[in-house]
C-alpha cells in the first residue's frame, strides 16, 4: 500500500521562519524599508512626496479651493523690453530705479520690496538711488526694502548688499535665496552668513510693514524673533534657518481671473502690474490710490528670473517671497507633520493593512480595500492641503505608498503561498486521481472526505509473480513491476479513475469515487481493455525483452458501492477505497486464472455497462464470505469465437438446468478449442459436471460454491 | 411670458432691493478746536478742519459723528501702522436716542501739533448685522484693553490688525475714493447731500455726488462754532457716511501738517 505523509502542520516540523507564511511581514517590511529611506535617504523619500504635494497645490488652485493671497501683497513686474532698455540707457538703470520707487510711493504703497541687487553700479548712480529712497522715507509713510543675496567666491559665502557705495546698509534687507534645484518650492525665512543673522526677503518685508517695535529681531542661535498675536494676547513667534515648502495657492497661470474673482479690483491692473500700467494709473493721479497700503514686491519678470513653480513652467521669483510672506503673516506654510504623528500614522497603516491581509480572503477584497484605504488616506492628505497647520499630505502620500507596496507585496506573497499549497496538495492528491479528477477535487476539497457510492473497481495481478519473486533479482522484479504499474496507471488515469494502491504485484483503480460518474464501468472496461492491448502488444513487439514475457495479468472488474477517504492513523493517511465490492473484485481477479480469462467481470459489472462487450458467461459461483453468487463473465477482448460462445452457451444452460451429463459432454466438446478462454472454461466446467453427475448437489441452483478465496 | 411684462413684474422687485441695500447713514465732522485763552469764554471755538488750519498746543483736533439707529461707528487715529498718541478708539453702538459720538472720548485730547507725516482719522459705521463688525469690535476691544493696562506690544499688535481690518474694507469695495478732500472748492459746510462722494460704497444714481462736483459757489468763507454749541451746530459741516448691512462705509480724513508759514 503506498502511504503518503499526512500534511497536518502540527506533525511537521517547521522553518523557523516563512514569510510566505505570514500576513505581517511584508506591511512590516516595507514600513522598515520607508521608514529607513526617511531616515537614511530623505531626498529619495521626499521626491514622490514632493510631486504629490505639487499636484494637490495646483489642483486646489486650478479648482478654486485656494486661499487668495492676502489682498495687501502687489507685485510690480520690470520687463526688460525696448522701453525700459531705451531708459536705462538716457538716464541710467538706478535712476530708472529711483523713479519707479517714487511712483510706488506717491501710491501710497506701504512697504516696497525691491527684489532687485542693486550692487554694481557706479557709485554715483548708487547715490541717486540712495536718496530716493532716503527722500521717500522723509517724506512718506512708505518704507523701502532692499535686497541682499549670499553669493560664494572660492566656495566661501559672502554677502551681495544692495547700494553698498552709497550706504545701503542703513537701509532695511532681506536676503533674496531661496533653496531651489530645478523648482521653486521651497524656502528659508532666516539665513546665516558672515557670522550675521538675516532676514529673508519676506521676513523682512513682513517686519518693514509693522512698526519698528514688532520687527523681528535676531533672538541668537540663528533664530529671529517677533511678537504677534494670539487669541488676543501677544505671543513670540521664532523662525530659523529650517526648510519649509511654499504653500503656494496663488493662480498665477491666469491672474486676470484669478484676480477678478478673489481681489475685487477696482482698477484695470490686478494683483500684478506691468510699469507701463503703474505708471499710467499714477499719472492720472488718482484719489484714492489702488496700491494704498499695500506690500509691492518690485522685481523682474519670469524671462529674466523665473524658475518652474508648482503652477507653472516659469514664474517670477518675487512671487516665492509674496507668497512666503503670506504664508508667515497667515502661518500657512506647509511644515511636514512632527515625527511622531509621521510614525503613528505609519505604525497605523501598516497595522490596518496587516489587519486586512489577516482577515480578507479574496484578494479582490484585499485589492478594493486597499484601494478604499488608499483612497481614504490621500483624501485625508488632500484634505490637509486645504487646513493650515500641520501638513500631513507628505506623511499620508508615504502611507498611501506603504499600503499600495504592501497589498502588491501581499498578492504575491498569496500567490506563492497558494501556488506551495496547491503544489503540496496536487503531490499529496496527484497520487489517487487523475489530473481531470484532481481538479475537481481542488475545486472542491469537500469531495474527498469519507463517502459511500457506486463504484466500479478494477484489480489486476501479474501473473506468476510469486515464483518470479523467488527467483528473479530484485531490481529485475522492481522494473517488472514499474513497467507494468506504468502501463496500468496510464490507462486509468486516461480515463479519469482514480488509482488506490500499489500493493506488490496488484494494481487497484476505481471510477465513480469521489466524484460521482455515470459510465464509470464503461470507463473501466476501456482501461482493462487498454492495459490487455498494451501488455500484448508489449509482449508480442519485436523489441520485447524477457521482462515483458513477464507481463501477463489477469483484470477482475466489478461495480458495486464502497466507500472512499482516508484511512490511517495520524502518522501515516491513505486516500483508499474499501468495502465489499473492492472484495469481490479481488475474488473475481483471483478465477482469472482458472478460466484462462485475461479480463473477467462480475455481472453487476457487466449490466452496468452501457454498450455491452463481447464477454461470455463463463460461470456463476458463490465466493467464499459470500451469500450471494457471483456471475462470472469472460471479456473477450478482440472479438470473435461466436460460435464457440454459443456452444459454451448452451453448455451452460444444460449446466444450470442440471442436466450435468448432458452439460459435461458439450462442454468436453469445447476442451479442445483454440481459445484458451473456451477451452479452459470448458474443462473446468466438463470436470464439475462430471462431478454433479456422478454426486449430485443437494439443492441445485446453478451457483457453484467456491471452496477457497 | 412677454419681456415688458417680464420687467414690469421685476421692477418691484428692484425698488424693495434699493431700499434693502441702502440700510443707513452716519455723518462726521472734524474740527480744529481752538482752546487759547481768548476762547476761554465759550470753551474753544470749533474750526471745520482743513489741511491750511495751523497747528499749535491749544488746537486740538476733534471728531463728532453720528449714524443711524442699528449702525455703530468705529473712530480711530493712526500715525502709520501705529495707534496715534495711544488715543483709544471709540466704538459706539447708535440707538435711536443716541448722542454724537466725539473723538477723543472723554478726557482725552488729540494736539494738532504738527507732526511730520499724516494722522489718519478713520471713520468707520456698520451695519449692527454687518460680520464685518463682530471681527473688528474684538480688536477694538483687546485694543482698549492693551491701552488700558498700558501694554506697548499689545497696543501696536492690536493697533496693526485693525488698521488692517480697515485697510482690506477699503480694498475689497469697488468704490475709489474713500479719502475725504479738503482741496479748493471742498466745504465743509456743503450741503449733506452733496458729500457723500467722498465717501467709499458709494453707488451709481445716488443722490450723493462727489466733491469734485460741488459748487464752489456753495462754499461759505469761515466758519467758527462754539464748543458749546457744537452738538447742535455739527451737522450742518458733515460729510455723509452711507453704509449697508453688508458693506461698511469707511472714510479716512489725513489730518497732514499745516503748510509751512
Amino acid at each position: 500500500m503506498s502511504r503518503v505523509p499526512q500534511t497536518d502542520d502540527r506533525d511537521v516540523a517547521k522553518p523557523a521562519f516563512d514569510p510566505v507564511a505570514a500576513p505581517w511581514f511584508f506591511p512590516l517590511l516595507v514600513l522598515a524599508a520607508l521608514l529607513s529611506f526617511r531616515w537614511f535617504l530623505p531626498g529619495v523619500a521626499e521626491k514622490p512626496e514632493l510631486f504629490w504635494l505639487d499636484l494637490a497645490l495646483d489642483a486646489r488652485a486650478r479648482a478654486g479651493w485656494s486661499e487668495p493671497l492676502d489682498p495687501e501683497i502687489r507685485f510690480v513686474q520690470l520687463s526688460v523690453d525696448d522701453e525700459i532698455a531705451r531708459r536705462w540707457a538716457v538716464d541710467g538703470e538706478y535712476a530708472t530705479a529711483a523713479g519707479f520707487l517714487k511712483t510706488l510711493a506717491a501710491l501710497d504703497a506701504r512697504v516696497i520690496v525691491v527684489d532687485i541687487i542693486y550692487a554694481r553700479g557706479r557709485e554715483e548712480d548708487q547715490r541717486v538711488l540712495a536718496e530716493a529712497i532716503r527722500e521717500i522715507h522723509e517724506t512718506t509713510s512708505t518704507r523701502v526694502l532692499l535686497s541682499t543675496v549670499i553669493e560664494r567666491h572660492d566656495g566661501q559665502p559672502y554677502l551681495l548688499r544692495s547700494l553698498p557705495r552709497a550706504g545701503g546698509r542703513e537701509f532695511d534687507e532681506g536676503i533674496v535665496n531661496v533653496p531651489a534645484d530645478r523648482h521653486w518650492r521651497e524656502y528659508q525665512f532666516v539665513h546665516t552668513c558672515e557670522g550675521e543673522t538675516l532676514p529673508s526677503l519676506a521676513l523682512a518685508a513682513y517686519g518693514a510693514s509693522r512698526p519698528s517695535a514688532l520687527a523681528p529681531k535676531v533672538a541668537g542661535g540663528g533664530e529671529m524673533e517677533w511678537k504677534a498675536l494670539e487669541g488676543g494676547k501677544a505671543v513670540t513667534r521664532r523662525a530659523d534657518g529650517s526648510r519649509v515648502f511654499l504653500n503656494l495657492r496663488h493662480s498665477y497661470y491666469d491672474p486676470q481671473e484669478y484676480d477678478k474673482k478673489n481681489l475685487n479690483l477696482p482698477h484695470r491692473a490686478g494683483r500684478v502690474w506691468t510699469l507701463a500700467e503703474l505708471e499710467q494709473y499714477a499719472a492720472s493721479k488718482p484719489a484714492d490710490s489702488a496700491l494704498r497700503d499695500t506690500i509691492v514686491f518690485l522685481g523682474f519678470d519670469a524671462e529674466t528670473d523665473g524658475k518652474p513653480t508648482t503652477h507653472g513652467p516659469m514664474e517670477p521669483g518675487m512671487y516665492l517671497h509674496g507668497t512666503a510672506l503670506h504664508d508667515l503673516t497667515h502661518g500657512t506654510a506647509i511644515r511636514p507633520a512632527p515625527l511622531w504623528l509621521d510614525l503613528v500614522l505609519h505604525f497605523a497603516v501598516a497595522l490596518l493593512a496587516v489587519a486586512a491581509f489577516s482577515w480578507v480572503r479574496s484578494i479582490g477584497w484585499l485589492i478594493a480595500s486597499a484601494a478604499a484605504g488608499v483612497a481614504a488616506i490621500l483624501g485625508f492628505g488632500w484634505f490637509a492641503i486645504l487646513t493650515p497647520g500641520w501638513q500631513v499630505l507628505p506623511a499620508a502620500i508615504s502611507a498611501a505608498m506603504l499600503w499600495g507596496a504592501s497589498v502588491f507585496l501581499e498578492v504575491g506573497r498569496r500567490w506563492s503561498f497558494e501556488a506551495r499549497e496547491r503544489t503540496r496538495r496536487d503531490a499529496m492528491l496527484g497520487f489517487y486521481f487523475s489530473p481531470a479528477v484532481l481538479k475537481q477535487v481542488m475545486q472542491d476539497l469537500d469531495m474527498i472526505r469519507p463517502r459511500g457510492g457506486e463504484v466500479a473497481v478494477l484489480l489486476s495481478d501479474l501473473r506468476g509473480f510469486t515464483s518470479l519473486c523467488e527467483t528473479g533479482r530484485v531490481e529485475r522484479v522492481f522494473e517488472l513491476l514499474n513497467r507494468l504499474f506504468a502501463i496500468e496507471t496510464d490507462a486509468a488515469l486516461r480515463e479519469n479513475g482514480s488509482l488506490a494502491r500499489f500493493a506488490g504485484d496488484q494494481f487497484l483503480a476505481y471510477w465513480g469515487a469521489p466524484e460521482p460518474c455515470d459510465d464509470a464501468a464503461d470507463r473501466a472496461l476501456r482501461a482493462a481493455l487498454e492495459i490487455h492491448t498494451a501488455l500484448e502488444a508489449r509482449r508480442e513487439s519485436p523489441d520485447a525483452d524477457e521482462l515483458d514475457g513477464w507481463l501477463r495479468i489477469g483484470i477482475g472488474l466489478h461495480h458495486g458501492r464502497a466507500l472512499v477517504g482516508h484511512v490511517g492513523s495520524r502518522s501515516y493517511r491513505d486516500y483508499n477505497i474499501v468495502g465489499d465490492s473492492v472484495n469481490t473484485t479481488a475474488r473475481i481477479e483471483s478465477q482469472t486464472k482458472n478460466y484462462a480469462a485475461s479480463i473477467l467481470a462480475s455481472g453487476e459489472f457487466i449490466a452496468a455497462l452501457s454498450e455491452k462487450p463481447p464477454a461470455l458467461l463463463v460461470d456463476r459461483v458463490q465466493v467464499k464470505g459470500k451469500s450471494r453468487p457471483t456471475e462470472l463473465y469472460a471479456v473477450f477482448a478482440g472479438g470473435g469465437e461466436e460460435e464457440g460462445r454459443r456452444a459454451y452457451e448452451a453448455a451452460f444452460r444444460l449446466y444450470e438446468s442440471g442436466d450435468f451429463a448432458t452439460a459435461a459432454a458439450a462442454f468436453e466438446a469445447l476442451a479442445e478449442h483454440p481459445h484458451a478462454t473456451l477451452a479452459t472454461s470448458a474443462r473446468l466446467l466438463g470436470e464439475r459436471c462430471r462431478e454433479y453427475d456422478a454426486t449430485p448437489p443437494p439443492q441445485w441452483a446453478g451457483v457453484h460454491e467456491l471452496r477457497s478465496k | 411670458m412677454k419681456t415688458p411684462s417680464f420687467f414690469a413684474l421685476l421692477l418691484p422687485l428692484v425698488f424693495a432691493g434699493s431700499a434693502m441695500v441702502h440700510a443707513g447713514e452716519a455723518q462726521v465732522s472734524l474740527y480744529v478746536v481752538d482752546r487759547s485763552p481768548e476762547h476761554a469764554e465759550s470753551g474753544g471755538v470749533c474750526l471745520p478742519y482743513t489741511p491750511a488750519e495751523k497747528a499749535g498746543s491749544q488746537r486740538d483736533v476733534l471728531a463728532i459723528a453720528q449714524g443711524s439707529a442699528g449702525s455703530t461707528l468705529l473712530l480711530i487715529a493712526f500715525d502709520g501702522d501705529t495707534l496715534h498718541r495711544d488715543l483709544a478708539p471709540v466704538l459706539s453702538e447708535q440707538t435711536g436716542d443716541s448722542k454724537p459720538v466725539r473723538f477723543p472720548d472723554g478726557e482725552a485730547s488729540w494736539t494738532h501739533s504738527g507732526a511730520t507725516r499724516p494722522v489718519e482719522l478713520y471713520v468707520a459705521v456698520f451695519d449692527n448685522a454687518d460680520p464685518n463688525l463682530a471681527r473688528i469690535a474684538e480688536s477694538v476691544e483687546w485694543l482698549s484693553e492693551a491701552l488700558e493696562e498700558k501694554a506697548e506690544t499689545e497696543i501696536l499688535l492690536h493697533a496693526g490688525t485693525v488698521k488692517k481690518r480697515l485697510s482690506n474694507l477699503l480694498r475689497q469695495k469697488s468704490a475709489a475714493e474713500y479719502q475725504a478732500q479738503f482741496g479748493e472748492g471742498d466745504a465743509p459746510r456743503v450741503a449733506p447731500a452733496s458729500k457723500a462722494a467722498v465717501t467709499r460704497g458709494q453707488t451709481e444714481g445716488s443722490l450723493l455726488t462727489g466733491p469734485d462736483k460741488h459748487d464752489p459757489k456753495a462754499t461759505v468763507a469761515v466758519v467758527r462754532r462754539s464748543l458749546k454749541t457744537l452738538d447742535d451746530e455739527w451737522r450742518e459741516d458733515s460729510r455723509a457716511i452711507a453704509f449697508d448691512r453688508s458693506s461698511p462705509g469707511v472714510l479716512v480724513f489725513p489730518v497732514t501738517p499745516p503748510p509751512a508759514p
